[in-house]
């Protein structure tokens, strides 16, 4: 029994991972050989998901800087590298001061409600050809059930803080977190309509032909909006604006549970360049077949390259007012995203070979 | 250059060597830089939700209000103290005085960056005109003593509006009361008109278009 | 106002959007203004009001400067010396805690080439506030005219060179005029040099 993907056994010479997997199993066959290569997908994937939000912390903070004509964390470490795992070591030192009327429990549970969701979506992002922790079949669904997941989180932190400003901002992020949610799977129906499956693994190899950005520029312009949103970056991030608000859900929280929030927060935004890029972007599938760079490789780059785009727009553009862009998302984002369905539909029937 | 420059009827001490040189080359750079202002916020659709139309300040409620400086200008009054009661050497400049009509935050900051360009134009002629200065760096006086009874008024045109100084004396070098007038507290008297049926949200914007200082509004 | 009106009318235009991104891409790519410190200091004008510098041997002991001091943070000890009749200076210290270095002292001290004057040196930090009392010692360094040649203030500097001449020539002729006076006095009395 192989974990061979669905198109067959053949690993590529480039693709490092599918190579070290056969060599793993020929050292372990059978069984106990499925189980530890599991095993280590699992640990694999899961610390890439946390450890990569930090150093995100970090080239975000530097991305930051540089865009203001400033340096950014450059002491601690190489180039101030270290600069995460200082902040991490304090976050955790620091005491979680928990207000003396909030819901102790909810509270607690509030970062670990928004943090274990953003972890589990890394399960299904195909990473290369054999890269993935599990194929599910629904695997896109599984994604956009998952990021649903964080309203309930963030507005058990706000309500269980026991604050008028956190309230205030929990409800803000649930309005904005619903409004978009529909636009973003309206903007991925396209996607799923091309690839004719919900898998993830699926729609990579749907767009060997041509990559999905091309025949759903819309698509893909809406989808990335809606995420933002989803992920409240800016210029849709009201709900933790911080000359408003102070940090709007989050303000009561110090230590280790705020770490938690602002993890969750910068590690999202990459899964939504990780998610973008598989749907949109070819996934681990390289450009001009250039077949010597692994494909992990290439997914990385990508879903970098699209974090470093959301990282722009966060910087360059002002807030919107909460009805502003709550009327934008439904008045505006969700119409387009039905036209862009009708538009993938007609593609379909015009081009059908562009259906992977 | 602070207000640590000021000393009564002269300044601190004489120009530095390459005044002239720095002043020119900030004179230089700044059109690019408000220009750059003007690219990056004022054609952005998301500043334009946020600033046009909001918080506006009638001209009939400003003046009741006495509101000065570019809240007030913004509101298309053109009032300037430096133009209504020129003082120091304001009426050989010929300022030019900058208003908006719509009196909403984008009027308010648009007022402000039009300045930016007028004080650079002041600065450039005020650099010509030092050349006619002659070098005699006028006197300080040791004391002042003015009559019992003498007061004065003097308004100068701040950054965040109209800034006055009275002073009564008493015969003694010491002022028996002085008062000043900063236009930081008077323009946030505004404040309540312009928010009301506006958003929380739209507070901060209104509170950052008056351009308060907080320390000279608890003086 | 002509650049104003361009910008008045609110067009409501995406490409507004890019163009912002656009200013800022090129923020990203340019010169960053961070001064790494300490490895790199930054320039600072040779009037830049730092640390005090006094010169014993110009100092006439007026005290202006004690008295001036808004905060009070100049102690001076001065005694007339009886035989030559001049003041001598025997403490002059200065605490930098207090201190909020508006330059007055300097401004009021009465000599040509000023004995009290702030140098651009501000790196004082301390542990302890005692040690924060800069006494003489403490309190020496070059004086103004090489600190404006340093920053390449010629003028300044050669102003500063005038000063001294004038000091000196003052100095000189008061001498000739006591020794004058003393050998009009008649009778044995010293010069004293």
């Amino acid at each position: 029994m192989t974990l061979a993907p669905a198109q067959g056994r053949g690993c590529s010479a480039a693709d490092f991972l599918c190579g070290a997997g056969d060599r793993l199993h020929s050292w372990l066959p059978g069984g106990p050989g499925d189980v530890v290569i599991a095993v280590v997908k699992v640990l694999l994937i899961a610390n890439f998901a946390l450890l990569n939000a930090a150093a995100m912390v970090f080239v975000w903070r530097r991305m930051m800087a540089f865009f203001q004509d400033r340096l950014g964390p450059n002491r601690v470490g190489v180039a101030g590298s270290l600069q995460v795992v200082a902040d991490g070591i304090k976050l955790v030192l620091k005491e979680i001061v928990v207000p003396t009327r909030a819901d102790r429990t909810l509270f607690l549970l509030a970062p670990v409600v928004v943090v274990f969701p953003f972890v589990l979506t890394y399960a299904v992002i195909p990473f290369s050809p054999t890269g993935y922790a599990t194929d599910l079949s629904i695997g896109i669904l599984f994604i956009f059930a998952l990021t649903s997941l964080t309203f309930p989180g963030v507005f058990l932190a706000g309500w269980a803080s026991n604050n008028k400003y956190s309230v205030i901002g929990a409800m803000r992020a649930v309005a904005q977190l619903l409004a978009f949610a529909v636009p973003l799977l309206l903007s991925a129906l396209g996607v799923i309509l091309f690839a004719g499956s919900l898998s993830m693994t699926h729609i990579v190899q749907a767009q060997h032909n041509v990559w999905f950005i091309v025949p759903q520029v819309l698509g893909a312009a809406v989808f990335l909006i809606a995420a933002m949103a989803e992920n409240a970056a800016h210029p849709f991030d009201l709900p933790e604006a911080e000359s408003e608000i102070v940090a709007g859900y989050s303000t009561e929280y110090s230590g280790i549970a705020f770490g938690l929030f602002y993890l969750a927060e910068f590690g999202t935004t990459f899964t939504i360049g990780a998610v973008f890029t598989t749907l949109f972007l070819g996934g681990w599938l390289p450009l001009f077949g250039i077949s010597a760079i692994p494909p992990v490789l290439w997914f990385l780059g990508k879903s970098y390259l699209v974090f470093a785009v959301l990282v722009w727009a966060r910087f360059s553009l002002p807030r919107l007012r909460i009805d502003q862009f709550l009327g934008f998302g439904w008045k505006l984002l969700m119409p387009v995203a039905f036209v862009n369905l009708f538009v993938a539909a007609a593609e379909l029937a015009i081009f059908p070979h562009l259906a992977g | 250059m602070t207000y640590n420059y000021y000393r009564p009827g002269t300044v601190a001490r004489d120009l530095s060597e390459f005044f002239d040189v720095k002043v020119r080359a900030i004179c230089d750079k700044l059109p690019g830089r408000v220009e750059q202002m003007h690219r990056f916020l004022t054609g952005n659709r998301i500043f334009q939700q946020r600033a046009v139309g909001v918080g506006v300040l009638p001209a009939g409620d400003a003046l009741a209000l006495s509101v000065t400086g570019p809240t007030l200008r913004g509101s298309g009054v053109p009032y300037d103290v430096r133009v209504a009661r020129p003082y120091a050497c304001y009426a050989d400049l010929g300022v030019q005085v900058k208003t908006q009509p719509a009196g909403d935050c984008m009027a308010r900051y648009l007022v402000r960056l039009d300045e930016m360009l007028e004080s650079r134009r002041l600065i450039l002629r005020c650099l010509e005109l030092l050349d006619d200065v002659p070098p005699d760096m006028g006197t300080e006086p040791k004391l002042v003593k003015p009559k019992a009874g003498r007061e004065a008024y003097v308004e100068v045109e701040g950054p965040k509006g109209a800034v006055g100084c009275f002073m009564k004396g008493n015969g003694s070098p010491n002022p028996e009361r002085m008062k000043w007038r900063s236009p930081s507290f008077i323009n946030l008297g505004a404040l309540p008109l312009m928010a009301r049926g506006w958003k929380i949200a739209d507070l901060i914007s209104i509170f950052g278009s008056i351009d308060i200082n907080m320390g000279e509004v608890d003086r | 106002m002509g650049e104003a009106g361009l910008y008045n009318s609110a067009s409501m235009s995406t490409p507004g959007i890019l163009r912002s991104m656009g200013v800022t891409l090129q923020h990203l790519v340019g010169r960053k203004v961070t001064v790494r410190y300490p490895e790199q200091r930054p320039a600072l004008s040779p009037r830049a009001r730092g640390q005090h510098i006094f010169h014993l041997d110009l100092c006439i002991g007026c005290t202006i400067c004690e008295r001036v001091c808004p905060v009070d943070a100049i102690y001076m000890e001065i005694h007339k010396d009886p035989v030559g009749r001049q003041i001598e200076v025997d403490r002059f210290a200065v605490d930098m805690g207090l201190c909020y270095f508006c330059g007055l002292c300097e401004d009021v001290c009465p000599t040509e080439v000023k004995a009290l004057h702030l140098g651009p040196v501000f790196e004082m930090a301390a542990y302890d506030r005692e040690s924060l009392v800069y006494e003489m010692d403490r309190l020496q360094g070059p004086y103004p005219e090489e600190i404006f040649r340093q920053a390449g203030w010629v003028e300044h500097a050669d102003a500063e060179v005038r000063a001294l001449a004038t000091m000196q020539e003052k100095a000189a002729a008061k001498e000739q005029a006591r020794q004058a006076k003393a050998a009009g006095a008649a009778s044995s009395d010293d010069a004293d040099t």
